[in-house]
């Protein structure tokens, strides 16, 4: 190798070239910050777009997250809710994102509003895990919605959740870390869409078929070990519960009847959930229901682990399951009192036993516990 | 650890920086050395055990071998650290590659053998540093080198993080005097070595991961492809090895130059070679030249006639290939090349066709050549590799690639062809000096920024790591 004589020179090359790289990622950080949702955070637009889709504004949306997404089927909710009331079926909307917790459920709300979607009603996913001040979810918060304000304003959770590398990698290795969304943004603006498919992404996808191919109760129990580490140094507050209670505030002042809904999960997941974590997570919806005047309904062992698939993800049936038993229980009584004017909520729901729920059986024994039953095989 | 990851960036400049200030030199190379431990100990720290026993036990032998006076004693010591080192290659490598061609030998005769299957997990290297072993105990025994006295030193020689994985392979003589050389800060050897490791990023996540997307679904099922669909993924195959393999060279050698360090260039240009065997001086040179000193020279090289040249060629390139892997389409990419390289002997050029003007076309057809040579290095069974040679031979319908993927591939390789073109008629390190520090910084940094953009999502490995 030819190496130059002036070493002035190589100093001032590598270390202007170190300035100037450092700068292009600050820069890429604000570019990132102003990048439109279709490219940042695109399930947010597909959701407002399906709340345009049958009207102004959806009458009850479901904010959660994959839970959500999994669980929430919105055409038995809207059937349950057509057959409990006489004033025709609500369009309901499942506004759940992947990866989602209180900060996304609130920045989705936000954007909802912004969009002139304003519903009549909204359930919020709740569960110790999204209100915990060690929020797991972080990195996809940066990722997907954070500037560098939030950024900012975040940094004493970021310590706390361990998620400086990740802080670090999305505002001082920007341009690393968003190229896809960059490269889309740039081809979307030049008309080039037809390249955006990128190669590699082909063999990941490849790659991640093989991963439905692992045993599912064997997913049960591997995935219910998540929670542990999810809930490790617990403790409410932080980002999640400020954003959760931003959003009940905003809700309120709209006049939105809101419900917090402690999302079904498996028992071997539930048992990460141990007193003193249930007691803290119990009071604190306490404490939202006294202060915002939301309903709380705690749902979280009322799914059959028979109709999980995962940990957390039920079954197609368990999903039909689970969404007739909220709309009949939760949200029929709720719809019913609302649209007769009266906006209240009865703790004391009249639960009206399900004949059949897609195979599924249950009869209701006295003090309310469920007797599940699995039909014989015709 | 890969070189274009996080991980090793800041493993990389962890190590910078505590070299740089550790004021004696014997705690830098110790640094070093515990740098490279962890390196390679973040990939499966058991390995460790393999890595140090077969650098500690050829240190050993070769004191051994310089001690003694009796040339049998001499003999047998070598032969002895030759065997060791290559049985751990043998068992870690091609145990099962040779359980498996026994089990298809038996049945083939009608035995109903079978043989339970061992996981064996391929130490990263291993053919790198057993090749940098063995040569260190020859070259003692040659007495062309004294046996190393310090460890710790012969260790960094094995060991050396950059160079580690995947070569080049370094000779001890190359290599060991650096180690004892006192280091200094250089800003001119760190700028050479950034732009070197700039060089490497592109090749790498740049051309060589965005070729891997379109050349791997073809390889991985050519059978439901069109003739021109496996054409186009075995150019971008073509691409893509030579980015990969010569973009961690470039990275190596580059993050040396941050050490202070001088690792041998690897390759040369390997496309623009006008027959085969200009190829192999210009294509993985630590591996060839390796081979012609190690192999092709000790056989008898040249000088016994033609017949035992052709033979030693075909040997020696035979087992170049299984060197690259255990498996039978790696034995059949050595004798192919190693058929090539005779047939290159063989045949008289006529005088008509050494005019320059022929040139281009000499490359084109050592180019063709070498790229069908890549159908039995990258299919997976011999199977494929006789579907894909129908394919390419045979007009066959089925599958297309999609229109970004050629356009990738066609970008791909106009960068690749305009830089071999202007590397051959330009002097590219010249050009860059006499641009003003300014130019040179904007430069490097906007390269840099653009490979960042360019990166495809979940960049794919090294092509050698797993030899």
């Amino acid at each position: 190798m030819h190496l130059r004589r002036d070493k002035k020179i190589a100093r001032r090359t590598l270390v202007l070239s170190a300035l100037i790289i450092f700068l292009g990622e600050i820069l890429a950080g604000f570019l990132i910050d102003r990048a439109p949702l279709e490219i940042r955070f695109p399930d947010v637009p597909r959701i407002i777009g399906l709340a345009r889709q049958r009207g102004p504004s959806p009458d009850i949306v479901f904010f959660g997250g994959s839970r959500f997404g999994n669980l929430v089927n919105t055409k038995a909710v809207e059937q349950e809710l057509a057959k409990a009331t006489s004033n025709g079926s609500p369009f309901v909307l499942n506004a759940a994102v992947p990866a989602g917790d209180s900060v996304t459920f609130d920045f989705v709300a936000a954007k909802l509003l912004e969009a002139g979607v304003r519903p009549s009603m909204a359930v919020i996913e709740v569960s110790p895990e999204t209100v915990s001040r060690r929020n797991f979810l972080l990195p996809y918060h940066l990722a997907r919605q954070f500037t560098w304000a939030d950024a900012v304003k975040s940094l004493p959770d970021v310590f706390y959740s361990g998620r400086v590398p990740r802080l670090l990698s999305t505002r001082l290795v920007t341009v690393y870390f968003f190229r896809r969304e960059f490269r889309q943004w740039a081809f979307e603006a030049s008309g080039l869409q037809f390249l955006i498919c990128c190669p590699v992404d082909k063999i990941k996808r490849l790659r991640t078929q093989s991963d439905a191919d692992t045993n599912s109760a064997e997913r049960l129990v591997k995935g219910a070990k998540a929670t542990r580490s999810r809930l490790r140094k617990f403790q409410i507050g932080g980002i999640s519960a400020r954003a959760l209670e931003r959003l009940l505030e905003r809700y309120k002042a709209l006049g939105i009847t809101t419900i917090l809904l402690g999302v079904s999960i498996s028992s071997p997941a539930r048992t990460e959930y141990v007193s003193k974590i249930d007691a803290a997570f119990l009071a604190y919806m306490q404490k939202l229901r006294d202060i915002h005047g939301v309903f709380f309904v705690d749902y979280r062992d009322r799914v059959p682990d028979e109709l999980f698939q995962t940990a957390y993800y039920t079954t197609p049936q368990g999903s039909l399951y689970a969404s007739r038993l909220v709309a009949r229980e939760v949200l029929a009584p709720l719809w019913r009192n609302r649209s007769a004017g009266n906006g209240s909520f009865s703790s004391k729901i009249d639960i009206t036993p399900l004949s059949d729920v897609e195979g599924y059986l249950y009869s209701q024994k006295g003090g309310g516990s469920m007797e599940y039953k699995k039909p014989e095989i015709r | 650890m890969l070189f274009h990851s996080v991980e090793f960036f800041l493993l990389f400049s962890g190590t910078f920086i505590g070299y740089w200030l550790i004021p004696q030199h014997r705690l830098r190379m110790l640094w070093l050395l515990g740098a490279s431990f962890g390196f390679y100990g973040s990939w499966n720290p058991w390995l460790l055990f393999v890595i140090v026993f077969s650098a500690a036990f050829d240190f050993l032998i070769a004191q051994r071998i310089e001690a003694s006076a009796s040339p049998k004693t001499r003999r047998s010591l070598l032969i002895l650290s030759i065997c060791v080192s290559l049985s751990i290659l043998g068992f870690f490598k091609y145990t099962n590659f040779l359980l498996d061609s026994a089990v298809s030998t038996f049945n083939l005769f009608g035995f109903d053998y079978r043989h339970p299957a061992f996981r064996i997990v391929l130490p990263l290297g291993i053919s790198f540093y057993t090749f940098e072993t063995i040569s260190y105990v020859v070259d003692v025994y040659h007495r062309r080198l004294r046996a190393e006295r310090n460890f710790s030193d012969y260790a960094l020689f094995i060991m050396f993080f950059p160079h580690l994985i995947s070569g080049p392979i370094i000779r001890p003589r190359q290599f060991l005097v650096q180690v004892r050389r006192t280091k200094r800060f250089d800003w001119l050897r760190l700028e050479a070595g950034a732009r070197l490791f700039l060089l490497g990023l592109v090749k790498k996540a740049v051309i060589a991961d965005h070729m891997a997307g379109i050349a791997d679904p073809v390889f991985a099922a050519p059978s439901i492809y069109a003739s021109e669909a496996v054409w186009i993924a075995l150019f971008c195959y073509t691409a893509q090895i030579y980015c990969d393999f010569s973009g961690y060279t470039d990275m190596a050698i580059g993050a040396a130059h941050a050490f202070g360090f001088k690792l041998p260039v690897n390759f040369n240009m390997p496309y623009a070679s006008a027959s085969i065997s200009e190829f192999w001086h210009r294509w993985h040179i630590s591996l060839s030249t390796w081979l012609r000193d190690y192999l092709y020279i000790p056989l008898g090289g040249n000088r016994y006639g033609a017949l035992t040249t052709y033979r030693n060629l075909i040997v020696t390139m035979g087992l170049a290939g299984l060197w690259h892997g255990a498996g039978w389409t790696f034995f059949l990419l050595g004798l192919y090349h190693g058929v090539l390289l005779v047939l290159h002997r063989m045949l008289p050029t006529p005088p008509w066709f050494a005019h320059a003007r022929f040139k281009p076309l000499k490359i084109l057809i050592t180019f063709l050549c070498v790229s069908l040579g890549f159908v039995f290095f990258r299919s997976q069974s011999i199977v494929d590799v006789g579907i894909i040679f129908q394919r390419l031979f045979v007009a066959t319908e089925g599958q297309s690639l999609s229109r970004p993927d050629i356009i990738v591939a066609a970008t791909a390789w106009s960068a690749i062809l305009i830089a071999h073109l202007a590397a051959s008629f330009v002097n590219m390190t010249r050009a860059w000096h006499r641009l003003p520090a300014p130019a040179m910084a904007t430069g490097i940094a906007v390269v840099f920024l653009l490979v960042q953009l360019l990166m495809p999502q979940g960049g794919a490995f090294f092509v050698y790591f797993q030899f």
